[in-house]
């Protein structure tokens, strides 16, 4: 069920109304029920792997509790071993078996393992690695076991965040669930007004940006380098718009039954250095991997070489997290060397002095923008020679003639002067609202003219609202 | 209670400005499509009496000059072609036709491969949105998974389904602007101006599809027809030099169980223009299977003449 779909709307009227008119101590059944509907409704054989890791991560927190210390780290590895196996089953296996397969062809080798044919269960990375975060929680001995199996379920599967995060932690959501709920009429606005503010950037910019994109990535070959510029701009629009408008709608969504979830992102684009970038983007995947692969592998307490190195395997394992394909890592390994060269920087020069000064500042926000919108190419790209291919276009095909502006390339493209026009005023919002709004609304601060605010985004929903029912991009991961 | 105010507040300026901006922007709409407006009229709200119907796509709709026919076959001719339909829709339209319109004792299907497209629904639904009184539009857009209900009951809903097209065409007949591609209604739509490539090189082939299912459209037409006593003729309208017989592998086949089948089966009388000379003079050509001005009155004589031995 899409966060953008009708079907969404009564579904989230229905749970809304009907989680402040049970007793609570239904509520959690009522949740965890509308969470597997919820789930169920993209495909419901799926559930059943849900199922079992459930299972197995709630014994292992206890007996994690429960056992000796010497048995804890054993209980541990085992419910890892559970997760991690099921994802790599489910989203590597293909990809390690292909791989082998043409190395093994390459040097002359006549084996092959056959390939699956399985669909990605919806949200897997996501909910794997909240469910791994318990059991290592409850090991570090941060959070208590839960011995309510249905609200440990309901930590794994909370609807608004079970297909594409936040990614949360324990110690942030299991004891809302037990925690009785008021109706707040100020959350209830708050909750939506976010969730219209996330709708607005899902279907007015990012599945408007999309219809070109799509095109452009299709074939990039057949058009010159100013659009290939501006799909590459428009990508790297279209993903923030498309995953932080699904961000927004799933704090909004748990806000207005009074849960709060994690920031995931704070305004990364107007982030003035690539290490400021990561520090806003994704927040809850990147403290993740702060949290349970960077600092277990030594943190900033090793030498300057150790320290490079650990960057680079969270950078990496971040890009195969998105994906099992060859274009994630090579996204994760630029933004890796644009980190470590950051790093470096940093380290030896101290930003040559500038670091305050505003010129600078402006000059390395531009930067950061190139960089990112750079190896976002990568992360759109269908494959490996789909993205050299666009990037070889980009430079190669400067001498085409302009088609921006041909009316032409809009029928062939269906994105006329109309599309750009709303995209381009429908960005400025979202930039003046990033700019002046949303540090406000963010903190619960009600703004004096927020009433004019909703109306206006909401009117611009309805009229200028790409309706097609698109997926969000993060649901493949 | 003021954010309950407020969120109350935030609803009652959407549905008023909504409302506003909808009634606008479908004036703007109908104002700038006037050829489709004048169409839907006819069709769904008019209760004219017709002796002679086309059904079919733009090859009908284009190519089928209805005066002409009128002032050859002397009997009142109305063409129910619709651009870019498939069997559902044809069909449909059919339907909702016969709903405010006397029965007409002829119809002729121009047949071509759309009619056996089994996955086409409305080409472009927006206008069905204004005659949702029909009960016929009305079922058959909720088959294809229209929100029917909101789209008659709160008719700003039915902006969801316009695209930014749909929007630039609002924005132009608000200004004044009229759809320029064609020069006007006159109960057909004429192609002034080459509007496609002329494909020369048939390098891939595709099928259109002949099982039993692709004709069940043809197949309702045909019982609709014999249950309300009306006379159905089959035509196959100009191509440019048998475009459909090189771009598609199936279609030969499909025309020969057309003939054994509807002709010689159920006594469909079927008229081939196919295979005049004008099929093979580019001039008489919009692209490769519509006509142009030219090529349609040369098309509309020849149809009106050879239609009157078999209608009754």
């Amino acid at each position: 069920m899409l966060f953008n779909s009708i079907d969404f709307l009564l579904f989230f009227l229905v749970v809304t109304t009907a989680y402040f008119a049970l007793p609570h101590k239904f509520r959690w059944l009522l949740l965890l029920i509308s969470s597997c509907y919820f789930y169920a409704a993209f495909v419901p054989i799926y559930i059943l792997i849900l199922f079992v890791t459930i299972v197995i991560d709630y014994y292992a927190g206890i007996f994690i509790e429960k056992a000796p210390a010497h048995y804890k780290k054993r209980i541990l590895l085992i419910s890892i071993l559970a997760n991690v196996g099921i994802l790599m089953f489910f989203k590597y296996y293909n990809f390690f078996i292909d791989n082998i397969n043409s190395a093994s062809s390459y040097f002359g080798a006549n084996f092959s393992f056959p390939l699956l044919s399985i669909i990605l269960p919806i949200g897997l990375s996501f909910h794997t690695f909240q469910a791994m975060s318990y059991t290592i929680e409850v090991y570090r001995g941060n959070q208590k076991a839960e011995k309510h199996f249905g609200i440990y379920a309901l930590y794994v599967m909370f609807y608004p965040q079970l297909v594409a995060g936040p990614i949360e932690r324990p110690q942030n959501v299991l004891h809302q669930f037990h925690e009785k709920k008021r109706f707040d009429a100020e959350k209830l606005w708050v909750g939506l007004r976010l969730m219209l503010w996330g709708l607005f950037k899902k279907v007015v910019i990012a599945d408007r940006l999309s219809l070109l994109v799509d095109r452009l990535f299709e074939n990039p070959g057949e058009y010159n380098s100013p659009l290939l510029i501006v799909g590459a701009v428009f990508f790297a629009i279209q993903i923030y718009c498309d995953f932080s408008g699904y961000s927004d709608m799933a704090i909004g969504a748990a806000k207005t039954m009074g849960f709060e979830l994690m920031t995931n992102f704070n305004r990364p684009y107007f982030a003035s250095n690539i290490k400021a970038f990561w520090d806003r983007w994704h927040i809850s995947l990147s403290t993740w991997f702060r949290d349970y692969v960077y600092i277990p592998l030594g943190g900033n307490r090793v030498n300057e070489y150790r320290l490079y190195l650990n960057f680079f395997i969270v950078f990496i394992l971040s890009g195969f997290w998105h994906g099992a394909n060859w274009t994630f890592i090579v996204w994760g390994s630029l933004h890796a060397i644009y980190v470590l060269l950051n790093m470096f920087i940093v380290k030896r020069f101290d930003w040559f002095g500038l670091k305050d000064n505003m010129m600078f500042k402006f000059a390395g926000w531009i930067f950061t923008f190139c960089l990112v919108v750079f190896a976002w190419i990568f992360f759109r790209a269908s494959s490996m020679d789909n993205a050299m291919e666009y990037i070889s276009s980009l430079f190669a095909n400067i001498y085409m003639p302009l088609q921006l502006k041909l009316p032409q390339v809009a029928d062939e493209l269906g994105f006329g002067y109309m599309s750009y026009g709303i995209s381009v005023f429908s960005i400025l919002i979202l930039v003046l609202v990033e700019l002046k709004v949303q540090p406000r609304f963010e903190n619960n601060f009600v703004l004096k003219k927020d009433v004019v605010f909703s109306s206006v985004i909401l009117l611009l929903v309805m009229f200028f609202g790409v309706f097609q029912k698109s997926s969000f991009i993060y649901f493949q991961f | 209670m003021k954010y309950i105010y407020r969120i109350f507040a935030v609803l009652v300026i959407f549905v008023f400005f909504s409302s506003m901006l909808y009634l606008l922007l479908n004036n703007g709409l109908k104002n700038y499509s006037f050829n489709t407006t004048s169409k839907f009229y006819e069709m769904f709200v008019d209760d004219e009496a017709y002796d002679v119907l086309y059904l079919g796509t733009s090859r009908t709709f284009q190519n089928i000059d209805v005066q002409i026919c009128d002032s050859i076959t002397g009997r009142k001719n109305y063409n129910l072609g619709m651009g870019g339909a498939g069997g559902f829709e044809i069909l449909s339209v059919f339907k909702a036709f016969l709903q405010v319109h006397p029965t007409p004792k002829n119809v002729v299907l121009n047949f071509d491969r759309n009619i056996l497209d089994t996955l086409r629904g409305f080409h472009n639904p927006i206008p069905y949105f204004n005659h949702l009184n029909n009960d016929e539009v009305n079922k058959t857009l909720k088959e294809k998974g229209y929100p029917v209900w909101f789209y008659k009951n709160v008719p700003f809903t039915r902006v969801v389904e316009f695209n930014d097209d749909t929007r630039n065409n609002c924005i132009r007949g608000l200004l004044g602007k009229k759809d320029s591609h064609n020069k006007g209604y006159h109960g057909f739509l004429p192609n002034y101006e080459k509007i496609g490539k002329f494909d020369t090189v048939y390098k891939t082939k595709t099928m259109i599809g002949h099982s039993k299912g692709n004709f069940r459209y043809v197949d309702s037409i045909v019982e609709i027809c014999q249950k309300q006593g009306i006379n159905l003729i089959f035509v196959v309208s100009p191509v440019y030099k048998k475009h459909f017989s090189k771009r598609y592998l199936d279609y030969d086949l499909i025309m020969g169980k057309v003939k054994t089948e509807y002709n010689q089966g159920k006594g469909i009388p079927i008229l081939f223009f196919d295979t005049l000379p004008l099929n093979f003079n580019k001039s008489y050509f919009a692209d490769n299977i519509h006509l142009n001005r030219i090529g349609t009155t040369q098309f509309s004589i020849v149809l009106s003449q050879k239609i009157m031995e078999v209608l009754k």
